[in-house]
């Protein structure tokens, strides 16, 4: 089995079986490009604890079958499941889980971005707006006129 | 080319309320719609566009506009509405072009294949209406306060997504409507909400070809007080005692 390695934009050196490293498309077309590499892969944009955890995820899901084309047309049928592993996974602190998405769309590894996102959606669903506030550590800018007409027109939808 | 969708309605005096229910083609209006993507919006490898640093990503405004759609289009209807109170970027973030579809926004398209799903407008579940009121007075939700879907934008928004300009409703109950009995609604720029209702309760106020004494006979007709020669209203027909 071949090994690739990558190296974080903090400088360390990760070795990785390719075939891991491969779930990012990004990778996978770089290494298409330029054949077999001996020296480190730069992923300028990821540090080091933030790379071994996306390469966690991708080691879990090496066997996956490859993502479908992009299915988002079919919007209706989208799902905020996530696995049990994957739910496992994604509990980290908030910090993390939105490195983690980044990282995800910079090495464009589509499941692993969308795992990320439906986990934030799930942390957005269910909560009042103050709630939303609170978990985001987001400041209400709305005038209380502004609040009031938006919430006035998106009443009908309140259970 | 038109698709021509039927409603089936089934209108109760004693409850004051109007419901919709799913048959072919539609969905459950409490399975709400979410976003669709579109190309505009797909998702850039950032490696085009960021500073080659590490980045310390610590608050949900540090996510590019098009991770945070992404993120989004993961809520139902109901949530997105929630979401759109959080804050000024949360209201536009969620107010995009991705998103028109989720409010019942879009146009009808030039074409539909038949096999389309098409989604009714969950507000039809919410109304709370007589069918002998006026479209007018129309409420949303069951408080007397409640907001009148007259004045609320959400009138304004199409019936169904996609949106139709041809929605056939079908009343399932009620004394002289036979099963086939259907209540046509047309709008060339998109059947709205307010389309649906207005034409619901035209229909109920119209009058029918059949007179009281037709329908009761000339001894009911005296021993309840009615006059024998008017016409009936299709709303007459909702009185339980019909």
């Amino acid at each position: 089995m071949s090994e690739i390695k990558l190296l974080s934009s903090d400088q360390a050196t990760i070795t990785v079986q390719k075939e891991v490293a491969e779930r990012s498309i990004l990778i996978k077309n770089m290494l298409e490009d330029v054949g077999e590499v001996t020296e480190a892969i730069p992923i300028p944009n990821v540090n080091e604890s933030v790379l071994k955890k996306v390469i966690e995820w991708c080691e879990h899901h090496k066997g996956d079958p490859p993502a479908q084309a992009d299915d988002d047309s079919d919007s209706r049928k989208k799902s905020t499941d996530i696995d049990e592993w994957d739910q496992k996974f994604m509990q980290v602190d908030q910090e993390m889980l939105f490195e983690i998405i980044l990282a995800a769309n910079y090495l464009d590894i589509k499941p692993l971005l969308d795992v990320g996102c439906k986990t934030v959606a799930n942390m957005i669903k269910g909560k009042s707006p103050d709630e939303i506030r609170k978990t985001f550590n987001i400041q209400n800018d709305f005038t209380p006129e502004e609040e009031e007409q938006i919430r006035r027109e998106n009443e009908w939808a309140e259970e | 080319m038109y698709v021509r969708t039927i409603i089936y309605m089934r209108t109760c005096i004693h409850t004051s309320s109007m419901h919709f229910h799913e048959l072919k083609g539609f969905k459950n209006p409490s399975i709400l719609p979410i976003p669709i993507i579109t190309t505009n919006t797909a998702i850039v490898p950032m490696s085009l566009t960021m500073n080659p640093r590490s980045i310390r990503t610590k608050n949900f405004y540090d996510l590019p506009r098009g991770i945070a759609v992404h993120i989004f289009s993961f809520l139902p209807l109901t949530a997105l509405l929630g979401a759109q109170l959080v804050s000024k970027r949360f209201y536009v973030l969620t107010s995009g072009e991705e998103f028109k579809h989720c409010f019942f926004l879009s146009p009808p398209l030039s074409s539909l294949l038949p096999s389309t799903e098409v989604f009714l407008h969950p507000v039809f579940g919410r109304l709370n209406f007589s069918a002998y009121h006026s479209p007018k007075v129309i409420r949303i939700g069951e408080d007397l306060d409640s907001l009148s879907l007259y004045k609320a934008k959400v009138g304004k928004q199409f019936a169904t997504y996609p949106a139709l300009k041809n929605v056939v409703l079908r009343v399932l109950s009620g004394g002289i409507w036979s099963f086939s009995t259907e209540i046509k609604v047309e709008n060339d720029d998109g059947v709205t909400v307010w389309d649906v209702i207005n034409e619901s309760t035209t229909f109920f106020k119209s009058y029918t070809k059949v007179s009281f004494a037709d329908h009761f006979g000339l001894d009911v007709c005296e021993e309840r007080g009615y006059d024998p020669k008017v016409l009936m209203q299709n709303y007459d027909f909702l009185d339980p005692k019909m």
